[in-house]
């Protein structure tokens, strides 16, 4: 669905490629944003190891658990965001900055993000109750409601893009 | 001025309703046994013309027929004596354990003399407190869940019991002083010594001691009771796994060596616990730990030899049994069996033919006492069904006639085969009875709260300040509570002239029926500014509905046994959550803003700046709750490590060096807490002067704080030094005068709330305030008013402090209620009332910080989730503190602290475990008008990070201006205050609820019946404190107008 979209942003960058002619400054570049990739997501990776802990999780325990549920969420929201937005983009998602009003794909990469950590929230409620089941140990149900949210934001997007599709279409014709 | 006063008086009516609907409902549901007042009697047949085999044939005449006395009985109560702690334990693990096979006598006897010993379980019925047990000991009767609050006020015990029915033949009782107050003036000869001291392991041991042989070789009596509470204390104190247990442990088993070795030949020794002890050496509950407690039996001849079913012995079936040895009537109310191989045979083989005639009749005149005992109760309340009478009816009747015809041993056994079933019938009948609940009276209370909760929300949020002032100005109140006070009398004379069968209930019912009517009239009046207001309030923002979405969790959370359980960490989460809500929120805002002028670069850095701040600022709240974590208290069910310093008792900490490292942090921390308060307030200005709160300010905290210092370390010295340092009463005098001083204190601080120095007129003024060199400016300044003779004499009148005059009053109560709630905490907890501290001001900044940006025309008014985020703080820090809702975790260390232990009165330590408790709902409730004040504040102490759209020179007057516009200011706080009790209302209302539908749930006795008794007892505690935060309010108004006044004359 997302290269779809994907579609309008790229010719912008497709011009200023073209631009830019000479090779080494573009492998250069790729290199740096490499780089600030790997960061962004180790110190966003750290941020939300830490915001978890402060929501409650164990600190002198459950390292491998906590650390699951960070690389979840940062394969979820940061990872994807970055791929479409770039890292300077999707960080300024992630706080919550306002990029472009209107722009279909920061739409639905914002709901994306929104419903993953609501779901992550969402997720929490299930592990204090007293059933006794395996998959309430800790991360699982935060885990499954990060998943779940995610996936929920995509149909969201598909509903509310539908129409706009439709449009598109007649316009084609 | 009397408008303040209505306000304060239509807050205090509708506290009143929601504390009449609370009481309503818990009378209904906490339900109490009727205690029949009849007392047993019986015929004594002493002669020995009286022949038992020819008494059974006729039971109704045995059944009242008491025999011999077979022998003298020695009752040792030993306080908590598990029955881990008497069996022996044969594995090698034992050997290194404090509390295992540390009692050798009773394994000894056991196995040289089995014909002369016994050693049971002792199964306790819950509520496992002394007072209950000893209740349920002498009585024989099940206990109610109730009876647990009175474990304090020890009343004496009204029903028949065994002490009452052998006072004729002579009782001598030592020890445990709870005995003399449960049966004044029934002992031939008494030793108490004061039990509550739990610090003191040894003296009332030391007591029994020295007295029982005395008193031993003495013939006059027939029951010697001796009740040593060591090992209990040294629960208490160290809990189970430490050295000091094995000491008590060991003199314990000394004491009953010496008791066995001086028993003469009629005499038998019955050794009990009357509760057990988690592992941590509390009790109150109903765990295996806590209800296995001990039986061990001993006598000279031996014992009647009986193949008992179990080794498991019900308490109750103690007094029968003592009741057969003694030879008196089995008290009126028992409801235990007889315990056979428990009383001494006649014989020295004890084989069971030679007493069979005397057993027979003991078990028989059990049944028949029991029996007695069920017809009369249940002819008096119709509480048991037919059939259950019925089928007890013919149970009985089957075991009448086979009592005529017993001959053999055969047939004996098949008696009392029967005998069983029946008590076993008998019990289970009783205990399912009497969990009953009057639905009338809980659906009563129920619909009062609701209404008055539903009423009072819509008051609350639907008339507009201008129309509640004249609501306010109208006779409307008068009226209102005359009609409270007429209704009240009504039910009182009613009351006395017997036309009413029961007061309280039904006055609080009524009163509260009769100002529901009058709000509700009070609302239709109102209705059109309500709905007008609700139309405009259509538009609510996104905020608000998450708001009210966490309210509700709070709220359904309280209907999962499983989240009451897990209350602190939920509540903890909701609140980092809210912070974190908040925080987007003002970012949002922010960079709204920022989009909107992005041309002015000079704004856009200072937003960012306050961006930053207020992360810092969320971000040292939620760690400082995270933080918290590590002072919870386990509860029984809870399967989670707990932190380090979760028992939290002196002692329990066996490493010498975190135990310093822990006194040192909270020493630090403590200091800290005062300095901070003491440069907020010096930089406000309220330190200057010679005012009596000013004074109080500046010196009090710091006296009491270095009181507490010292206390703390006097009581982490090791026991050898603390003797050579100080005795018990100099120790204690530290804490007394910290609560002398707090008192004073804060009664200075309701006397004279004001602490403003106005500069006197005539002489020179300088003013320094807030420099940094000081001393060159002072030189400047005197050069300068010395050489210039003529200063123009009408300048304004300088007063210090007077932008905060309101913040500091409520700053400086704080700062004593904090120190009060610490020291009662203990050392280790205290340093979480810092925590809480942190949290309260970081909500109050980002309050400030969010009012002065957003605010469009009031700022007075406290938006709602800034409302919740303290409700919800002042519920997290019960759990943040080191509490949970149940009976055993209550810190009953705090009414030993400065009163040593010595209390004649219970309302002394019932107030210092209040405070103990609900310490948090009482410092947010006083300090609740901070919320209205403190954008006033902010805005003058950092006229920088606060940018006001408007009323800029306004606002440099700082809270004078809360003076100036008094209505709005009045209006406001009346809202915030109705809308904070409001909050705990509905969660108490919350838990009501869930009471009522689990009401046959599982766990209601343990989870949700005293999470309710715990929730309604915070709503009490801040209903009460939100409305003396009210008062303070109007004294703190009162006296600027007073100053005011007294200014402008003297222009």
């Amino acid at each position: 669905m997302f290269p779809m979209f994907h579609s309008e942003s790229t010719l912008i960058t497709k011009t200023e490629l073209r631009t830019s002619s000479r090779y080494k400054r573009t492998w250069s570049k790729y290199m740096k944003e490499i780089i600030k990739f790997l960061l962004a997501g180790f110190l966003l990776s750290v941020i939300y190891y830490i915001v978890i802990i402060l929501f409650g999780a164990p600190v002198f325990m459950r390292h491998e658990e906590t650390t699951m549920l960070t690389a979840t969420l940062i394969t979820l929201t940061f990872i994807p965001a970055s791929f479409h937005l770039g890292v300077d983009g999707a960080i300024e998602i992630i706080t919550g900055g306002q990029l472009q009003k209107g722009n279909v794909l920061i739409d639905a990469l914002k709901t994306n993000i929104q419903a993953t950590l609501l779901g992550t929230w969402l997720g929490a409620i299930v592990i204090p109750l007293d059933w006794d089941r395996p998959w309430q140990a800790w991360p699982i149900p935060c885990v499954l409601g990060a998943l779940l949210g995610y996936t929920v934001a995509h149909f969201i997007t598909l509903v509310k893009t539908l129409p706009m599709l439709r449009l598109g279409k007649k316009v084609h014709r | 001025m009397s408008k303040l006063w209505n306000y304060l008086i239509f807050q205090g009516w509708m506290s009143y309703l929601m504390a009449a609907g609370l009481l309503v409902f818990t009378s209904g549901f906490l339900l109490n046994r009727v205690v029949r007042p009849e007392r047993a009697e019986c015929n004594y047949c002493t002669n020995s013309d009286c022949n038992v085999e020819q008494l059974l044939q006729n039971p109704d005449a045995a059944a009242t027929t008491c025999l011999k006395r077979k022998s003298r009985v020695v009752l040792l109560v030993v306080d908590a004596l598990k029955y881990d702690f008497a069996r022996w334990h044969n594995d090698n693990s034992s050997a290194s354990s404090y509390h295992r096979n540390k009692l050798p006598i009773i394994h000894e006897l056991l196995q040289n003399q089995p014909m002369n010993s016994r050693l049971y379980k002792f199964i306790a019925d819950p509520p496992t407190t002394t007072m209950q047990r000893l209740k349920g000991l002498t009585t024989g009767s099940l206990p109610t869940f109730i009876d647990i609050g009175s474990n304090f006020a020890a009343e004496s015990i009204d029903e028949d019991n065994i002490v009452d029915q052998n006072t004729a033949k002579g009782i001598v009782f030592m020890g445990d002083d709870t005995w003399t107050n449960l049966f004044p003036g029934k002992f031939k000869r008494q030793f108490p010594s004061p039990s509550f001291n739990v610090w003191d392991l040894d003296s009332v041991d030391k007591d029994v001691r020295y007295r029982i042989f005395f008193e031993m070789k003495k013939e006059d009596w027939s029951l010697l009771i001796a009740h040593v509470l060591g090992i209990d204390h040294c629960g208490h104190k160290h809990g189970a796994n430490h050295p000091e247990m094995a000491r008590k442990l060991n003199d314990t088993n000394t004491l009953i060596r010496e008791i066995i070795e001086s028993l003469e030949e009629d005499m038998v020794l019955f050794v009990i616990g009357d509760h057990g002890m988690t592992e941590s050496g509390d009790h109150g509950g109903d765990s295996k730990n806590e209800i296995e407690a001990a039986i061990f039996v001993y006598s000279m001849v031996p014992l009647i030899k009986y193949n008992s079913p179990s080794n498991i012995m019900n308490q109750i079936d103690l007094v029968p049994t003592l009741a057969s040895i003694l030879g008196t009537p089995i008290p009126f109310s028992n409801l235990g069996s007889v315990r056979l191989d428990l009383i001494p045979s006649s014989a020295k083989n004890g084989k069971l033919e030679d007493d069979l005639w005397y057993l027979l009749h003991s078990v028989w005149r059990n049944i028949a006492q029991t029996k007695k005992y069920l017809n009369i109760y249940s002819a008096d309340t119709y509480l048991f069904s037919k059939e259950q009478l019925q089928n007890l009816e013919n149970i009985y009747n089957y075991l009448f006639d086979q009592t005529k015809s017993i001959t053999t041993i055969e047939e004996f056994e098949s008696f009392i085969a029967n005998s069983q079933n029946y008590f076993k019938l008998l019990k289970e009948t009783c205990s399912e009875v009497w969990v009953q609940f009057d639905s009338s009276l809980m659906s009563k209370g129920l619909l009062l709260m609701f209404c008055a909760l539903f009423f009072f929300y819509l008051f609350i949020t639907g008339i507009p300040e201008s129309r509640m002032s004249k609501i306010f100005q109208s006779s409307f109140l008068q009226f209102s509570i005359l009609a409270n006070l007429i209704t009240a009398l009504t039910m009182c004379v009613l009351f006395f002239f017997d036309i009413l069968e029961e007061f309280k209930n039904t006055t609080l019912f009524s009163t509260g029926a009769v100002s529901i009517v009058l709000l509700v009239i009070l609302i239709a009046k109102n209705w059109d500014v309500i709905s007008l207001s609700w139309y405009d309030c259509r538009k609510i923002k996104k905020l608000i509905y998450i708001t009210r979405v966490i309210l509700l969790l709070t709220i359904c959370s309280l209907f999962s046994n499983s989240y009451i359980v897990e209350e602190d960490r939920a509540l903890s989460f909701l609140i980092v959550t809210l912070f974190w809500l908040l925080m987007f929120n003002l970012r949002k805002k922010d960079t709204n803003e920022s989009l909107e002028r992005k041309t002015k670069l000079f704004l856009k850095q200072q937003t960012k700046s306050n961006l930053k701040i207020i992360i810092i600022i969320v971000l040292v709240a939620c760690i400082s709750i995270r933080l918290s974590y590590y002072f919870w208290r386990c509860r029984e069910e809870h399967q989670r490590v707990c932190s380090m310093f979760v028992i939290s008792k002196t002692g329990s900490i066996t490493s010498d060096n975190l135990e310093r490292i822990l006194l040192a942090i909270t020493l630090i921390i403590l200091a800290l807490y005062i300095t901070i308060i003491r440069l907020w307030l010096q930089n406000c200005g309220n330190l200057s002067g010679f005012s009596p709160s000013v004074l109080v300010g500046q010196y009090c905290p710091v006296v009491i704080g270095v009181c507490m210092g010292c206390y703390w370390v006097l009581q982490r010295l090791p026991k050898f030094l603390k003797v050579k340092f100080a005795l018990s009463w100099q120790v204690n005098t530290l804490p007394n005068i910290v609560y002398a001083l707090s008192l004073f204190a804060i009664l200075i601080l309701y006397y004279r709330p004001l602490s403003i120095f106005l500069l006197p007129k005539k002489k020179e003024s300088i003013n320094i305030y807030q420099d940094e060199n000081v001393v060159p400016r002072l030189f400047e300044k005197i050069k300068e008013s010395i050489y210039r003779k003529n200063v123009d004499v009408d300048q304004t009148p300088i007063v210090y402090g007077l932008g905060t005059a309101y913040s500091a009053t409520f700053i400086s109560l704080s700062v004593f209620l904090v120190l009060l709630y610490s020291l009662l905490l203990g050392d280790i907890l205290s340093s979480s009332t810092f925590l809480m501290f942190i949290c309260c001001a970081s909500v109050l900044g980002l309050l400030a910080i969010e009012r002065c940006k957003n605010a469009n025309t009031e700022l007075v008014e406290v938006p709602t989730p800034i409302l919740l985020c303290w409700f919800l703080i002042a519920e997290y820090f019960f759990y943040g503190t080191g509490h949970q809702p149940t009976f055993p975790t209550i810190h009953w260390d705090a009414a030993f602290v400065g009163t040593g232990g010595h209390f004649y009165a219970n309302l002394l330590p019932a107030i210092l475990i209040g405070i103990n408790t609900f310490g948090s709902h009482i410092i947010l409730g006083a300090t609740l008008p901070l919320l209205v004040i403190v954008p006033f504040t902010f805005y003058l102490v950092f006229p920088k990070l606060a940018k006001v759209k408007f009323l800029e020179d306004d606002m440099k007057r700082g809270e004078l201006l809360l003076f100036e516009q008094d209505s709005v200011f009045h209006a406001a706080v009346f809202s915030v205050a109705g809308k904070y009790i409001l909050l705990h209302g509905i969660r108490t209302f919350g838990s009501m609820l869930a009471a009522t539908i689990h009401c046959r749930h599982l766990m209601v006795w343990k989870i949700f019946a005293p999470k309710l008794i715990f929730e309604g007892l915070g709503l009490l505690v801040t209903l009460s404190s939100v409305l003396a935060s009210f008062y303070m309010v109007f004294r703190i108004d009162q006296q600027m107008e007073h100053l005011i006044s007294r200014m402008t004359k003297g222009r």
